[in-house]
């Protein structure tokens, strides 16, 4: 009997550990990944029927519908705020540069979020859109409050996003005041960390960073978060720790923006 | 064969139930790790083999949706499925505390296993000490069901 049991625990370690030997060079390959578009519809379906618990009043169709039209506005004019704001400082650096310029950030799709995901780790949530809607792989997902994170998979109807917090993710910013720039990383813990800022370079508490578009992945002035401390410093950068503006543990809606 | 086919429909369903109820439900930032639950049960009433298949099917079904590395959940639960038949041994007395320990600490132990093989072969997911206080919180939730799961 005993036996029996440490056998198994040989066989379970070695095969394992054997497993991960292997993608640790490689990318992990999933040969069930099918299986995840049926389970997400049953994750949908008790979101739906708990959010229809929740909220009695809201059961009406009609007031429901508009309740989610206005929601939708509201999200889109926070932004159109928001870029007003970061396009009024852009213009008046590029009025003193005499040259014209406007970026522009196109919504693919607004998604509600329908899982947190099925472990800790990684820091992912998922979305009720998918290819369907047009979603891609790599596309930033945001909300009025700002970057929430990037699309990782996409499936035809629903949408993994790699959240801010997580440490694979990383993003380039640029602090909104004095345009220095800098990679924002995921810490693990619901915050970030900002790195690659030079000692030269002046920051305080309180500043905050927009995406600066540098990276290709990210449009740029999106908000992603402020600097909530300053670690530490190397001889050459700072270790800066930062609150992002989206509060991933709470995010009901999204959009996904190209 | 007919009942045994039939019991393990059933551990599928109790299983993919489970995973969906983790899959949605969050306290804050922390996943809850329902899971091993009926692995646990398992391995502690029906032996090391139910205990490690159930383990490892639970296992592969979180790495595949997680979308990540491929092994720290097959480990951590099926580790999990195998300990948990230790306990039916006689050299146990079963007691209600004996459970609520042992549920804790294989709570504790697969989600160190699921870190320390994140750490080693992808990324480090988190600080140590916000591992901690995940995996103390999530053995915590688990634990006072291991009081109810009696030898028998």
């Amino acid at each position: 009997m005993i036996n029996r049991r440490l056998l198994l625990i040989a066989v379970l370690v070695l095969t394992t550990l054997a497993l991960m030997v292997f993608q640790s060079s490689r990318k992990p390959f999933h040969p069930l990944s099918m299986i995840q578009r049926p389970l997400l519809e049953i994750v949908s379906l008790i979101d739906n029927l708990y959010k229809g618990v929740r909220y009695p009043l809201e059961s009406y169709t009609s007031l429901k519908h508009e309740n989610k039209k206005l929601k939708r506005e509201l999200e889109k004019l926070k932004i159109m705020v928001q870029e007003d704001r970061e396009i009024q400082l852009e213009n008046e650096r590029l009025k003193r540069l005499l040259k014209i310029k406007r970026g522009s950030k196109a919504v693919v799709a607004v998604a509600e979020v329908v899982s947190m995901g099925v472990r800790q780790w990684p820091a992912v949530i998922i979305i009720n859109k998918g290819a369907d809607d047009g979603i891609k792989k790599g596309m930033a997902v945001r909300t009025a409050d700002g970057l929430v994170g990037k699309v990782t998979e996409v499936m035809p109807g629903y949408s993994k996003v790699l959240l801010i917090t997580d440490p694979n993710f990383s993003v380039s910013v640029r602090i909104e005041d004095t345009r220095t720039e800098g990679i924002v990383a995921g810490k693990g813990n619901g915050r970030c960390l900002l790195k690659y800022v030079p000692r030269e370079e002046e920051v305080t508490r309180g500043q905050i960073l927009i995406t600066s578009g540098l990276d290709g992945v990210f449009p740029k002035g999106i908000p992603v978060g402020y600097i909530q401390k300053i670690a530490g410093a190397d001889e050459l950068f700072y270790t800066i720790e930062v609150m992002p503006f989206v509060k991933v543990g709470r995010l009901e809606e999204v959009m996904i923006i190209k | 064969m007919k009942e045994l086919l039939k019991k393990i429909g059933l551990w599928t369903g109790i299983i993919l139930v489970t995973l969906v109820i983790q899959t949605f439900f969050s306290i804050s930032l922390f996943k809850l790790n329902l899971t091993l639950l009926p692995v646990y049960y398992l391995g502690f009433k029906r032996g090391e083999i139910a205990g490690f298949s159930s383990g490892v099917f639970v296992g592969f079904l979180e790495d595949t949706l997680s979308g990540q590395l491929m092994g720290p959940s097959i480990l951590g639960k099926g580790l999990v499925g195998v300990l948990a038949s230790y306990l039916s041994d006689r050299f146990f007395i079963w007691v209600p505390m004996l459970g609520i320990v042992s549920v804790f600490l294989f709570t504790v132990l697969d989600e160190l296993i699921v870190y320390l093989s994140l750490t080693i072969f992808s990324n480090q997911p988190t600080g140590l000490k916000e591992f901690a206080f995940a995996a103390i919180l999530k053995g915590l939730i688990n634990s006072p069901i291991g009081g109810f799961i009696k030898r028998g």
